[in-house]
């Protein structure tokens, strides 16, 4: 009883261990993988003929 | 209701040492990948002993194909299986053991370990085959056997089983516990457990099209998509390490002179922001990259990215300063450095520790903030100083530290004297030292442009050849000598734990402990009078203004190499 009297917001976010997983999880979703994927979705198409002489045919 | 209570207690033996209440099922599973993390590390060292004898170009020994192989083989087993696997033992006995706890799933356990060796036979095999040449990151579209694809597959499904283990684990100790907080150094762990789940996560989702993509299903994979994803787990799976070798060393400055963090909130604290915000670092991998904008760069390496750098710094005062309040209570208060003269160098786990935390500090996160930010990268980006922030941030960090606390597992997990304790001393100095140098003098052959993954610069039988400046010559010397060191040290660090697990003398109790355990000092009186730490705070003082010149020198290097008007 006396511990859950010392408990804090601090020290029960510390503690939520599943809390930080979900956090963790989603702030690098976020921040990096969805963000970066939906750049590389809106990238224009490369112009064919730029592709074909690229590829040397 | 007793019989129940009695058929637990048949799982569980109390270390005579610890005290600690472990769990004999934990604890095979914990040697089980605690041994193929050793044999890992014995192949990714053999590699970097070929690796080394042909960039210096004097040697030159492997052919160009085996080069790429056996470079293949080193990163994929130094990088990742070597030191997963050892998370994985330690993250199993850390959540029972430590926690005076019982494993949740014993058959979960062994299903992920079996998954993840078979998967990492299956890579490793492709790769001798010659079935998979293609490096570490195994970039699309260089394309592998669908074995190795499936390996990796295998061994990341294993991985993740064994950590949502340890999520179990936890659970069941926060029954039992409710309203307590966990140990640090087993938070230390759940900071790197949750790195985890976001790096094994990543591999699966690329892995996944990838292995389709190799058998012929998917036509297409698209590489900037590829690269993206890959380094959800390229990087975070070094962050894992990053975790756990701090945890590490929380419990090293305990084992080894009793000490404790002098602030456990602001440790906390720190594992904290690793969480939160180390995974995007990632993305400093993909700073030359022209498919993603300069603004996810920017966000992605600068101001997310530093709030990990600050609690990587925190963490460098909170682990020497846990050192030099233990010795200060042992009386050792002369002047700013006695606690320092006087600390146990001869015991291998704390000469480990200090030289993990130095090399790691001042090789491997100096460098590697300079390489991880926007304008800085250029003058370092796929040249040998990449291999050089990593040899000193990985292997004189977390390799270092994984070697200086095996010390404690071989008597404490496997129940065995260490064998040839004598060598001991030695193998820390040797191994620092040797990779120290190996780091310094890649990174400054990077500087000189000296590119990175090329298996001849000089460019024999090409179009055109390159000369570069005459002083690399005595830089190659140095990384070889220091590789040399290195495996050198490592050879015998891997000889003690073949011979102490497979043939070593029993371990009977605290009688036969050759590496001692330090008893926590009591607080001594007026010690909370002025600084706790003086000598740690000079210590840090010296590091920020490394930090600093080694930052400014680079800014330097760029405007004198990039002049803007």
């Amino acid at each position: 009883m006396s511990e859950e009297k010392r408990s804090s917001p601090i020290k029960d976010f510390f503690d939520d261990f599943m809390l930080l997983l979900f956090l963790g999880v989603t702030i690098y979703a976020a921040s990096y993988l969805i963000w970066g994927l939906m750049e590389l979705a809106w990238l224009p198409p490369i112009p064919d003929e730029i592709k074909q002489s690229l590829l040397g045919r | 209701m007793a019989v129940a209570v009695h058929d637990w207690e048949k799982f569980f033996r109390t270390c005579d040492v610890t005290g600690f209440k472990v769990d004999l099922r934990a604890e095979k599973i914990a040697r089980l990948n605690a041994v193929v993390a050793v044999v890992a590390f014995l192949i990714a060292i053999i590699a970097a002993l070929l690796l080394v004898l042909t960039r210096w170009q004097m040697f030159h020994i492997l052919p160009v194909d085996w080069y790429y192989r056996v470079l293949t083989l080193h990163g994929l087993n130094g990088l990742v299986f070597w030191i997963i696997f050892f998370e994985l033992a330690a993250l199993v006995f850390g959540s029972t053991a430590f926690l005076n706890t019982r494993i949740s799933s014993p058959t979960a356990g062994w299903l992920g370990s079996v998954l993840a060796i078979i998967g990492w036979l299956m890579v490793n095999y492709t790769i001798f085959t010659g079935n998979a040449d293609v490096l570490m990151t195994s970039y699309a579209p260089l394309k592998a056997h669908p074995l190795f694809y499936l390996g990796m597959i295998l061994f990341a499904v294993g991985a993740l089983v064994i950590v949502m283990v340890f999520f179990a684990n936890l659970m069941i100790w926060r029954r039992e516990n409710p309203g307590q907080s966990l140990p640090l150094f087993v938070y230390g762990l759940l900071a790197a457990a949750i790195i985890a789940v976001v790096t094994i996560a990543s591999g699966a989702i690329i892995y996944i099209p990838t292995l389709l993509w190799s058998v012929g299903i998917i036509s297409d994979i698209d590489a900037a998509v590829y690269r993206l994803v890959w380094w959800g787990l390229g990087h975070p799976s070094q962050q894992i390490n990053v975790s756990a070798h701090v945890a590490v060393w929380y419990l090293l400055a305990f084992l080894t002179v009793g000490g404790t963090s002098i602030n456990e909130k602001v440790s906390r604290f720190a594992f904290v922001l690793y969480i939160l915000a180390i995974n995007v670092a990632s993305a400093h991998h993909l700073l030359v990259d022209p498919a993603v904008s300069p603004v996810w760069k920017v966000w992605n390496t600068s101001y997310v990215m530093y709030l990990a750098v600050f609690a990587s710094m925190i963490h460098a005062f909170a682990v020497p300063s846990a050192i030099e309040v233990a010795q200060r209570r042992r009386g050792y208060t002369k002047g700013l450095f006695e606690w320092l003269k006087a600390a146990p160098w001869g015991n291998p786990a704390f000469s480990g520790l200090i030289l993990s935390m130095i090399i790691f500090g001042f090789i491997g996160g100096i460098t590697g903030v300079v390489n991880g930010m926007e304008q800085t990268n250029i003058i370092a980006h796929n040249t040998l100083s990449v291999p050089g922030h990593f040899k000193g941030a990985v292997v004189g960090g977390t390799v270092l530290a994984f070697m200086s606390v095996t010390y404690y597992l071989i008597p404490l997990l496997f129940r065995k004297k260490i064998a040839f304790y004598g060598l001991a001393k030695f193998v820390p100095w040797l191994f620092g030292i040797g990779i120290a140098i190996t780091a310094v003098s890649l990174y400054i052959l990077g500087a000189f442009g000296i590119p990175r993954r090329h298996w001849d610069i000089t460019f024999s039988g090409g179009p055109f050849t390159f000369t570069f400046n005459p002083v690399v010559d005595f830089f190659w010397a140095l990384f070889g000598v220091g590789g040399i060191l290195a495996v050198i040290g490592a050879l015998i660090w891997i000889l003690q734990v073949v011979v102490s697990v497979f043939f070593g003398q029993p371990f009977r109790g605290p009688q036969d402990l050759q590496i001692p355990i330090a008893e926590p000092p009591p607080p001594s009186e007026g010690e909370h009078n002025g600084f706790a730490a003086p000598g740690t705070f000079v210590l840090v003082l010296l590091f920020i203004t490394a930090f600093i010149i080694f930052v400014a020198l680079n800014y330097g290097w760029l405007a004198a190499m990039w002049e803007v008007k």
